[in-house]
C-alpha cells in the first residue's frame, strides 16, 4: 500500500515537476512572430473595410450596442452586394460592339465611333471619285467596300476595312502629277515662245506660209519697183 | 522580439507578457499528456500560434490562464493520437530516477515508474484526465471543472476514483513491491 502510493506520487510529482527546455519561450516567440509576419503578407484581410472585420464587443457599449453594429454591418455588406450584381447584370444586358463585318441594322455604334467612322468614309470617297475622274481607271473593288456599305447601312463601322497601307497606297496614287524638271528651249521654242508672248503680226504672219509668200513677192515688187524708178530717173 | 505590430492588431494582448506567464504551465499541461518534451514544446507553440489566430476575440475570453490551458490540453489530446506516447514511456522514466542512485536499484526503479505509467494509461479516460490535470498541482478543482466541463463534484470523484483504482491495480499487479 505505501509503494504504490510512494511510486503514484513520484509519477505525478516527476509530472508536475516537469521543466520546460531551455530557450522554449524565446523559440516560440520567435515561432509567433514568424507566423504573424506570414500572415501580414496575406494582405488580403488588410483590404477587407472595418465593417467586415469580425464584431468585437467595447467593453463599455450596452448589449444592444454590439447587435445593432452587426446590423448595419450586415446591411451593407448586402447593399453591395446586390450594386455589384446590378452592376454586373447590366453590364451583361448590354450590346457588344460590333466586330468587323457583322453589321446588324438595330444595333448602333457608339456616337465617336460612328462620326469618326463617318468621316473617314467621306475622305475615302471622295479621294476615290478624284482619283477615279484623273485616271479613268477603276479602283480594285477592295478600296470601295467602305464607301458603299455607308450609304447603306447606319453602321459605318466596316470603313475600317481599308487598313492604314491601303490608304497610304490609295493617297500616293491619287498625289497631283509633279511637272518635269525644266529642259534648255531650242531655238524654234524660243521663237514660239516669244510670239506666243509678244502677239508680234508679222511674226505671226511667218507662221503662215501663204501670207509669208504674199509678203515676200509684195516685198520683191516694192524692191524692183524702187530700184526701176530710181534707176529710170538716174538714166534720165 | 518586435510583437507590438501584434498586440496593436486588434487587441490589448501582450503577447510577450502570456509566453512568459503561461508557457511553462502550458508545457506541464502537454507534457503530462504526451510524456515527451519535444511534442510538448511544439503544443505550447501551437497554443501560441492560435492566440495569433483568435486575437480578435481574446477580449472575449473571460479566463485568459483557464482558456489558454484547454487549447494546449485539446492540442495535447490531438497529437496523442498520433504519436503513441508509450514510446517516450522509457526516456521519461529513467528522467525520474535519481542520478545518485545505485545502477541496479535504478534499473529497478525505472522498471516500477513504466508500470505506473502503463496503468495509468489503462485507467478510464476521465479518471486519467482528472488526475493528470490534478497532477500538475497548479489547477483548483473549478479550474479543472471548466476544462472538463463537468461540475466540481464530479471532478473531485473521478480524482479520488482514479487515485483509488490506479492504487488498487498497482497493488494488485504486483508491480509495486
Amino acid at each position: 500500500m505505501k509503494n504504490s502510493e510512494q511510486a503514484m506520487e513520484a509519477l505525478l510529482a516527476g509530472l508536475r515537476d516537469a521543466e520546460a527546455p531551455a530557450g522554449m519561450e524565446r523559440r516560440i516567440l520567435k515561432a509567433v512572430e514568424d507566423c504573424r509576419s506570414a500572415r501580414s503578407r496575406s494582405s488580403w484581410r488588410r483590404l477587407r473595410p472595418a465593417w467586415l472585420r469580425t464584431p468585437t464587443r467595447p467593453a463599455a457599449a450596452p448589449p444592444w450596442a454590439w447587435g445593432v453594429e452587426f446590423g448595419f454591418g450586415l446591411a451593407g455588406t448586402v447593399a453591395v452586394v446586390l450594386a455589384v450584381a446590378l452592376a454586373v447584370s447590366k453590364s451583361v444586358s448590354q450590346p457588344h460592339p460590333i466586330v468587323h463585318g457583322s453589321a446588324e441594322p438595330k444595333q448602333r455604334p457608339r456616337p465617336s465611333e460612328a462620326r469618326a467612322a463617318a468621316a473617314r468614309a467621306a475622305a475615302v470617297q471622295t479621294a476615290v471619285q478624284v482619283a477615279v475622274e484623273e485616271h479613268a481607271q477603276p479602283l480594285p473593288a477592295r478600296f470601295l467596300v467602305g464607301a458603299t456599305e455607308k450609304r447603306g447601312r447606319t453602321n459605318a463601322r466596316p470603313v475600317a476595312i481599308l487598313s492604314d497601307s491601303d490608304s497610304i497606297a490609295l493617297s500616293e496614287m491619287r498625289a497631283a502629277s509633279r511637272p518635269a524638271p525644266p529642259e534648255p528651249l531650242s531655238r524654234q521654242e524660243k521663237l514660239l515662245l516669244q510670239i506666243a508672248h509678244q502677239g508680234d503680226p508679222k511674226e505671226l504672219v511667218k507662221l503662215d506660209p501663204a501670207s509669208w509668200a504674199a509678203q515676200v513677192a509684195e516685198e520683191d515688187m516694192e524692191f524692183q519697183k524702187f530700184f526701176a524708178t530710181s534707176t529710170r530717173g538716174d538714166h534720165e | 522580439m518586435a510583437l507590438s505590430s501584434i498586440e496593436s492588431a486588434g487587441s490589448d494582448i501582450d503577447l510577450a507578457a502570456l509566453v512568459e506567464t503561461y508557457s511553462a504551465l502550458l508545457f506541464r499541461v502537454a507534457h503530462s499528456v504526451l510524456r515527451s518534451r519535444a511534442e510538448a514544446e511544439d503544443v505550447v507553440q501551437d497554443v501560441f500560434v492560435r492566440v495569433i489566430e483568435h486575437r480578435l476575440r481574446l477580449l472575449a475570453v473571460r479566463d485568459m490562464r483557464v482558456w489558454l490551458i484547454r487549447i494546449a490540453w485539446n492540442l495535447a489530446l490531438d497529437r496523442r493520437r498520433r504519436i503513441q506516447p508509450e514510446q517516450f514511456d522509457d526516456a521519461f522514466a529513467e528522467s525520474l530516477i535519481a542520478r545518485d542512485m545505485p545502477a541496479d536499484e535504478a534499473l529497478e526503479e525505472a522498471q516500477r515508474m513504466k508500470s505506473v505509467l502503463r496503468e495509468l494509461e489503462r485507467l478510464p479516460e476521465k479518471e486519467r484526465h482528472v488526475l493528470l490535470l490534478s497532477a500538475i498541482g497548479e489547477l483548483g478543482t473549478r479550474e479543472m471543472a471548466q476544462l472538463l466541463g463537468k461540475s466540481e463534484s464530479a471532478v473531485r470523484a473521478l480524482l479520488f476514483r482514479a487515485r483509488t483504482r490506479l492504487r488498487e491495480r498497482l497493488e494488485k499487479g504486483g508491480c509495486v513491491s
